[in-house]
């Protein structure tokens, strides 16, 4: 295997944790408040959680390059006050994998939450259990596996995002090339292809593994009867 | 300190079907709620607890009100200090039975419902470091009894409790709580299916009729 190979795979590995680490603890409470919440805000919040799952890659890298560009509302005001940049960037690739992979996300740990057992909930509460204290110590801990089944899941479609993150962070060799990114680029090249196989093997394996795991985590203990 | 659970409350069910409730519990006693299924038996304990709202009526325990249309209150479930004993299985399944116990404990120094004695009385000493999938049910009954009395409730609710626990025990068990529920004043209102209790157990018995009005009949 090649530098650029290896590279490819360490960088999307790379990329797939910090948009975990990036998006993992907002999912948690998106997830906490739907599935709590009913009524028209939820309605919304939901629609637009969900939103990266149907629009195009493309378009939701379009989006983000207009929201997140030096110009954008959100990348302007980013630069002026940190310097933080994210078209052509590290960033840029983490932010889009983030945001594609989010939906995935929020979906397995709301149903987890949602699966737990209300009257455990009530039972908690009756001894004087806050609903703050009932999260962290009930249905939390009882949600584990949907947990660890989401953040998998948000992993393994990381390792997969091209369209949101070629619009968005481009394809820099060693910055933003992941292994998509790097395949694509190797079909586009005469006899490119035979480059291409150990990174999809290793891409499948990954994958796999994620899912299995996923699959594994999905077990709720505290899933009602 | 003892006190009067006082309930005069009207709840709507979803299917149109409206529970009139008036009953009374003074404190130290036991007041047993007895039935037909779906009578509206364990739905008074979840609305005296907080889990359910009244469409109208007042809920009050002495001089706290928990629920007042009128005053326009309705405390928390986690702010009325009512002790619920739910006919289904809710320890938390995560937890050891000792960490079940303590979730939700007071110290209170003058009462007699201590750890060491709940322990005793209840024959669960050697299950402390046991998950709830690893008891049988009526060691289960008995860790959730513990806990509800650990958690030094006001008012004691208990919705068909330790139905798996053989009868000597139960009988033994019961002895212990109404005899630290009358010691610290504090009402008990019980339902219960087992017509055998009804008459063993001293105190007033609420019984619904066919029109789903609560009568008193002792």
């Amino acid at each position: 295997m090649t530098h650029e190979q290896w590279q490819a795979i360490f960088l999307s590995v790379q990329v797939a944790a910090a948009s975990l680490l990036l998006s993992f603890p907002v999912a948690v409470v998106v997830a906490a408040w739907l599935s709590k919440s009913r009524g028209a805000v939820r309605f919304m919040l939901d629609t637009a959680v969900n939103l990266p799952l149907v629009l195009p890659p493309v378009v939701t890298g379009y989006l983000l390059l207009l929201l997140f560009g030096r110009n954008g509302l959100m990348g302007g005001f980013l630069f002026r006050t940190l310097g933080l940049e994210f078209v052509f960037d590290f960033r840029g690739a983490v932010l889009a994998a983030a945001i594609v992979s989010f939906p995935l996300m929020v979906r397995a740990i709301r149903l987890s939450f949602d699966a737990v057992n209300p009257v455990l909930i009530a039972a908690a509460k009756t001894l004087g259990a806050s609903p703050l204290k009932t999260f962290w110590t009930i249905k939390l801990p009882l949600s584990t596996g949907g947990l660890a089944a989401g953040a998998m899941l948000a992993f393994a479609r990381s390792l997969g995002e091209f369209g949101a993150t070629v619009m968005v962070a481009g394809s820099i060799a060693g910055e933003t090339k992941t292994i998509p990114l790097f395949i694509y680029e190797q079909v586009q090249t005469p006899g490119g292809t035979a480059a291409c196989w150990p990174v999809v093997a290793i891409s499948i394996l990954i994958a796999m593994v994620a899912l299995l795991l996923a699959s594994k985590f999905e077990t709720n203990p505290g899933a009602q009867k | 300190m003892s006190s009067e659970l006082q309930v005069n409350a009207q709840f709507g069910f979803a299917d149109g079907f409206e529970l009139d409730i008036a009953l009374s519990a003074a404190g130290g006693t036991v007041t047993q709620l007895v039935g037909p299924s779906g009578s509206g038996k364990s739905t008074i304990l979840s609305l005296i607890a907080g889990l359910l709202t009244p469409t109208t009526g007042e809920i009050s325990l002495g001089d706290s009100v928990f629920f007042s249309s009128r005053r326009n209150v309705d405390i928390k479930p986690w702010r009325r200090n009512v002790g619920l004993l739910f006919q289904r299985d809710t320890l938390f399944p995560h937890l050891t039975v000792q960490r079940n116990l303590s979730f939700g404990a007071k110290k209170v120094a003058t009462s007699p419902w201590q750890l060491e004695a709940i322990c005793d009385a209840f024959q669960i000493q050697d299950l402390l470091h046991r998950k709830p999938s690893q008891l049988s049910g009526g060691q289960r009954d008995r860790v959730s009894l513990g806990r509800t009395l650990l958690s030094q409730p006001d008012v004691l609710l208990l919705d068909e409790p330790l139905n798996s626990v053989e009868l000597d025990l139960r009988e033994s068990i019961f002895e212990f709580v109404f005899q630290g529920a009358a010691e610290m004043g504090i009402p008990t209102l019980m339902v219960s299916h087992d017509s055998s209790l009804w008459s063993k157990i001293p105190g007033s018995v609420y019984r619904f009729g066919s029109d789903g009005l609560l009568k008193f009949s002792g």
